[in-house]
């Protein structure tokens, strides 16, 4: 009972979420429909042979026309599908019981059974499948029995194979394990426990087998193996339509379509099922590159040159899922000026990898930009044409990421993401880029850089990869480089030297660096100013000593006095700091941080705070923070002291 | 890298004597009569008695399988029991009519099938992707014969485009071979046109979302150079490890094909023998295909380790 409940919400699953399923279901039912009523009604007896009306064209007396004894088309066609629905549909079932049987046992109790049959249905996998039915048919002799009982045999093969594996990859699970050690029995353990887990895989399988079914059984009645004359199948109505292609085109078509329109609504419904059972079939996160600008806001344009390279005023982006909008970052006004490294810090999901991605116009493309400007080198990174961001990127603005394997292509040598870069970009010579990529690796300090050079990404250890993204964004001196956790997965004698690296280009470059982290003692090491971000906001700026020695927003000082690790959970009670981040769309009315602020506590939880949103900072000034109560500096000092010593 | 090839090779040895055990066993094993299927259900059982000795269906199944098994590495694969005749001499006569339509209709079928389902997963969701997907869904539902038979009708007959069928070896005269081999592979490359254009989708939207994808375009790279170098080159691989499986789809539609279009080949010996009950030739063919089945999937699976470094070679 309980299978079955579950087994129809899934299908409801699929009908609600799928157009194609719903599609598909009406087609098969439709099948199905034509199937019952050729049970007990057709126009014409299918068998009755009309000399004078052969050859007929279809006619509203035929509508399908008549073949070359003068028998009703519709009507066989009617009387075809019994055939063939029933051979299908026989052949899977006996497919499933055969091989499922076969698959669950091998698979559950392993051992020398499992090797043993694993290797002859591996062995019986390598005759092509038409061909293994043939085989079958031949020494059975032709008729729609053998073709039911070959194609069963045929397909067996490879339930056998899939439930199997369904089977060996669920066996070692926890509760299975614990089901066989409580000493269940081994049918029941099979039964109750790994059937339903296998049923999806399963139930794909099948659907996708009755297709197989329908169209096999119709090619080997087409090769005159499947029902004998006079009966009539799907397949062999098109043994007639072959011969007398050249005369009547009706008998040809018609006989062709019913298995074309039944197994396309099968494979429709498949496709619906298999897209819910199979979760890699998600949503694309590769990015669009497209000019963002949803509205226009009505905002002043930046003054030119006040020393600022990259501004970003009142940013906001939504991103669109099936539950709606969803805010990720929230009117951000930041900017960095020519030479500095800003550090952006915050917890996960708080709008800081988002941000970075808009400052290189690469969002997904589910995300939309609500409002606000990004000017880069006084150019609006929002509206310029594609190209001309092309060539921004790469160039004098470039990205630098965690995972530095993954980031490179893995087909090509390092020499290749260096140099195409260049190709790309200006330098078209070949020697010259060859050079320049050899210099960069130097520069870098890889070691061993003319052998690393013809390595593939994966022949290199993980600092290395880290010095050869860091060299590829390099490669053309940017004006501003954005490190979004580049040493969060390094050794830290490892990071360490990526950090003097980083301090490196800053020096002799004048390079602008955008060091997104979790980690405050890089912070302290590496930045001159620090932005604290949370629930999509900046709510502090302030060069890096002051944000060290006098923070002045409250989730600042639980930063800053370690009594909110940015990473993970913070567990058990931290004096008043207790809870966790917001997750990206749940957040918090008013000020976002209020649910988890001592402050707020601590002043006896005025409404301002989960009412109203703290102003946004509006005046490029460091030293600034998104509190409602920053101004009461004395205050606060007091209650960080009285904190401060509460903990200790 | 060589003695991974060498390896493989090897594994096929075992492989293809398992195949022929099986293949042997199933066609003893399962009920049915050849004698009778042969000569028919009146045969006296003088007649039967002299066709059972002759073929030497009287010794025990372990004896006949040694028997055929010792023929076969003498490349001989036994006398036909419907025209006495010898098989492997049919079989050489008409591998090469197969060969061509087979190497046809996979070079229509990734003509097709690539492109459509490299574009379809790089615009995923356009109207492109939209139109070709239920196309290649189409293509997958329809019966090949069908498509076949309208093929005939239509470019052969109606327009007189093409001929509709017949065949000509390519060394007698090569122009003439090509264009009777057009249709039918055109036929035969829709069977596996669609699985392609589907596998080469979800890849090309698998390799989309990798974390390189993103990076080449943050690179500042010409489309151009992601489009070949960063997708093109990382789809490839990943269609080779499923291509291999498909293509006995293309196989067994090489059968149906070549009924339709009455071409030479040994499918429709297959055909024959199997509707004459034939079972040396049936064997003959099957154990044919299956081999070039088998050195099919190891060439893909080479191919693969030459062009993805990263897997570990054995």
């Amino acid at each position: 009972m309980d299978n079955l409940t579950k087994n129809l919400s899934l299908s409801r699953k699929v009908l609600s979420n799928s157009k194609a399923a719903r599609i598909g279901l009406l087609l098969v039912s439709f099948v199905f429909l034509v199937f019952l009523v050729s049970l007990f009604w057709t126009p014409y007896d299918p068998t009755f042979m009309d000399l004078e009306k052969r050859f007929n064209s279809p006619s509203f007396q035929h509508p399908l026309g008549t073949d070359q004894f003068g028998r009703d088309i519709l009507s066989r066609v009617m009387v075809g599908s019994q055939v063939s629905l029933a051979v299908a549909c026989s052949a899977v079932f006996g497919a499933f019981f055969i091989g499922t049987s076969i698959g669950v046992l091998t698979g559950f109790i392993g051992g020398k059974l499992d090797l043993f049959m694993t290797r002859v249905v591996d062995v019986l996998l390598a005759i092509p499948a038409l061909i293994f039915a043939l085989g079958i048919v031949a020494i059975l002799g032709p008729s729609a029995k053998s073709v039911s009982v070959a194609l069963a045999i045929t397909y067996a093969r490879q339930f056998a194979r899939i439930t199997r594996s369904a089977v060996v990859s669920v066996k070692n699970k926890s509760y299975i394990e614990a089901s066989i050690g409580l000493g269940h029995k081994t049918m029941t353990i099979i039964y109750k426990d790994i059937m339903p887990s296998i049923f999806p895989v399963v139930i794909v399988q099948i659907t996708a087998a009755i297709a197989w079914g329908i169209l096999d059984e119709a090619s080997l009645g087409f090769l005159g193996l499947g029902v004998q004359p006079p009966d009539t199948s799907w397949g062999s109505l098109l043994i007639e339509g072959r011969q007398y292609a050249y005369q009547a085109w009706w008998i040809a078509f018609f006989g062709g379509l019913p298995v074309a329109l039944s197994v396309f609504g099968i494979n429709m419904l498949g496709d619906g099922l298999r897209d819910l059972v199979d979760p890699r079939s998600s949503r694309s996160y590769f990015p669009k590159d497209k000019k963002k600008r949803g509205k226009k806001s009505a905002t002043e344009s930046i003054s030119a040159d006040n020393g600022s390279l990259l501004e970003i005023e009142n940013f906001t982006v939504d991103f669109l899922s099936d539950s709606g909008k969803v805010r990720a970052v929230s009117n951000v006004t930041f900017t960095i000026k020519k030479g500095e490294i800003v550090g952006l810090v915050g917890e996960s999901a708080s709008g800081k990898s988002t941000l970075a991605m808009s400052m290189l116009r690469l969002l997904p493309p589910n995300a939309e930009v609500v409002s606000g400007n990004i000017r880069f080198q006084n150019l609006d990174v929002l509206e310029i044409e594609q190209e001309e961001m092309r060539q921004i990127r790469g160039n004098s603005m470039t990205y630098v990421t965690q995972d530095a394997l993954a980031a490179m292509n893995p087909m090509t040598r390092v020499e290749e993401q260096i140099t195409e870069i260049l190709k790309d970009h200006r330098v078209t010579d070949k020697k010259v880029a060859k050079d320049r990529a050899l210099e960069l690796l130097h520069l870098v300090r890889l070691k061993d850089p003319e052998r690393n050079l013809l390595n593939y990404p994966h022949e290199l250890s993980g600092g290395m990869q880290q010095r050869v993204i860091i060299a590829q964004s390099l490669a053309l001196k940017p004006e501003l480089l954005i490190a979004d956790e580049p040493t969060t997965a390094l050794d830290v004698s490892v990071q360490a030297g990526i950090l003097e690296l980083i301090k490196g280009i800053r020096k002799n470059y004048g390079t602008s660096i955008v060091f997104i982290t979790h980690d405050l003692a890089i912070v302290a090491e590496l930045c001159d100013r620090v932005a604290v971000m949370y629930a999509g906001s900046i709510v502090e700026v302030g060069d890096v000593k002051e944000i060290f020695t006098n923070p002045k927003h409250p989730y600042t000082q639980a930063l800053v006095g370690g009594l909110l690790p940015l990473r993970g959970e913070s567990k058990g009670k931290l004096g008043v700091l207790e809870g966790q981040p917001p997750r990206t769309g749940e957040w918090p009315s008013g000020c976002a941080f209020h649910p988890r602020c001592y402050l707020h506590e601590k002043l006896g939880k005025p409404d301002r705070c989960s009412s109203e949103k703290p102003a946004i900072q509006d005046d490029f000034q460091d030293g600034w923070a998104s509190c409602h109560f920053t101004e009461q500096r004395t205050r606060l000092e007091t209650l960080k002291s009285t904190q401060g010593k509460k903990l200790r | 890298m060589l003695k991974y090839f060498v390896n493989r090779l090897l594994f096929m040895i075992p492989l293809i004597f398992g195949l022929s055990a099986l293949l042997f066993v199933y066609m003893r094993v399962l009920p049915g009569d050849p004698v009778a299927g042969i000569l028919g259900p009146e045969a006296t059982p003088e007649l039967r008695a002299q066709f059972t000795t002759l073929f030497g269906l009287d010794k025990p199944i372990l004896e006949q399988y040694l028997i055929w098994l010792a023929d076969l590495t003498r490349g001989d694969f036994g006398i036909s029991y419907t025209s006495q005749q010898d098989i492997t001499p049919l079989l050489i006569d008409r591998i090469p009519a197969t060969l061509q339509l087979l190497l046809g209709g996979f070079f229509v079928s990734l003509a097709i099938g690539l492109p459509i389902g490299f574009l379809a997963g790089r615009r995923r969701g356009s109207l492109f992707d939209n139109i070709f997907s239920t196309l290649a869904l189409m293509g997958l539902s329809m019966p090949i014969f069908w498509i076949g038979t309208l093929f005939i009708m239509y470019i052969g007959v109606a327009w007189g485009i093409l001929p509709p069928e017949g065949y000509v070896p390519f060394s007698e005269n090569p122009k003439e071979s090509l264009r009777l081999t057009i249709l039918p592979s055109l036929t035969l490359g829709l069977v596996l046109a669609p699985y392609l254009a589907r596998l080469t989708r979800a890849a090309t939207i698998e390799v989309q979302q990798e974390p390189f994808m993103y990076q080449s375009q943050a690179k500042g790279l010409k489309n151009r150079t992601i489009t070949f170098r960063y997708s093109a080159r990382n789809v490839l691989p990943q269609i080779l490890v499923v291509l291999g499986m498909q293509l006995g789809g293309l196989l067994g539609g090489q059968v149906i094909v070549e009924q339709l279009f009455n071409w030479p080949g040994v499918g429709r010996l297959l055909i024959q023998g199997a509707l004459q009950r034939d079972y040396p030739v049936v064997q003959a063919v099957i154990l044919i295909v299956s081999i070039l089945f088998v050195l099919i999937n190891l060439s893909v699976e080479m191919l693969h380790a030459v062009l993805d470094r990263r897997i570990r070679l054995h």
